[in-house]
């Protein structure tokens, strides 16, 4: 399971234990989260290393693939997984990203995701980082418990490489691909695949899912949530998690 | 009419009643949502790291002993 931004490992406190009495479930602090190493530079937080990382969870574990769970930059990283090591993947499980060609799309066709991807390009330039607190981080957290374990998980991360896998990844501002270029090609999935999504997210629009069957030879599930947002696994906690048990459990 | 369809509705009711109570249960029916399951002992949490292949360390939280992740 791989968290995304700004967020660490306890993202998936409430879908945990919702699995692991029949899943071995890993949580990991993506690096420059928490408790994960923080190498600097922009290079180090380039997909193909994020990538690996996930590779060597799943044999530190002992095992030869995985059923994986991302949401928001986890989820980019899970369709990146998918893409280079098919062998290692059972199955798919993405919130809020949508597959990386259908993006593209909605960047170059999009103007309300366009706009709504400004936050993206912000991000991108040098020293963003220094706008960045522990608390303002966390306030999106709705608990104030749980808003207090995540700021104490942002002050052990690293601002600057939050910043970074916008600058080494996002396919906008710097990373935008030019005009009238083709969208990028990624081999088909060939696992099943289930996608959840908050339809009041704004950073990444519903829209973007559509045709997402266009790219999966298995059968894929699209489980759109009308009252959630982008952290669609905290607004619906528990429909995401029976409907990620009950997935898992069918196949 | 009123009464008529009551009855049909309540006969219908009952078929699917005897229905459920003689047809084996599909094997996905074992899987109940946890939110309807009886409580059970927290499974325990486990603090973890593996080592990339640049030598970046990354932590993790494992947890339970299943067949899958």
């Amino acid at each position: 399971m791989i968290h995304g931004y700004p967020d660490f490992s306890g993202s998936w406190n409430a879908m945990t234990p919702a699995l692991n009495d029949a899943y071995r479930t890993v949580a990991l602090d993506t690096r420059g989260y928490n408790l994960s190493d923080k190498p600097k530079g922009v290079e180090n937080y380039a997909m193909p290393k994020l990538v690996g990382d996930i590779a060597a969870v799943i044999r530190a574990e002992g095992r030869q693939k995985a059923i994986v769970i991302g949401h928001d930059w986890g989820a980019a990283q899970a369709w990146a997984f998918a893409f280079a090591h098919p062998e290692m993947l059972d199955k798919l499980v993405i919130m809020s990203v949508p597959h990386p060609t259908a993006f593209a799309r909605e960047l170059a066709t999009n103007p309300i995701q366009q706009r709504n991807s400004q936050y993206a390009r912000n991000f991108q330039k040098e020293g963003s980082e220094n706008a960045l607190t522990a608390e303002g981080l966390a306030g999106w957290v709705k608990d104030p418990a749980e808003k207090a374990r995540y700021v104490e998980a942002f002050k052990r991360s690293d601002f600057a490489a939050m910043m970074n896998y916008y600058r080494a990844n996002y396919p906008s501002g710097a990373n935008a691909p030019p005009a009238n270029a083709p969208p990028p090609v990624n081999p088909p999935l060939n696992v099943p695949l289930l996608v959840i999504h908050g339809v009041k997210d704004q950073a990444l629009l519903a829209s973007g899912h559509s045709g997402t069957w266009d790219y999966v030879t298995k059968d894929s599930t699209i489980v759109m949530i009308p009252d959630a947002g982008h952290f669609v696994q905290h607004d619906a906690a528990q429909l995401v998690n029976t409907t990620v048990r009950g997935w898992l459990d069918q196949r | 009419m009123l009464m008529l369809r009551a009855t049909i509705a309540g006969v219908s009711l009952l078929a699917l009643s005897l229905a459920a109570c003689t047809t084996p249960a599909p094997q996905v029916a074992a899987s109940v949502s946890p939110a309807a399951k009886p409580m059970r002992a927290a499974v325990a949490l486990e603090d973890k790291y593996a080592t990339s292949s640049d030598g970046v360390k990354i932590h993790y939280v494992a947890s339970g002993s299943g067949r899958w992740w």
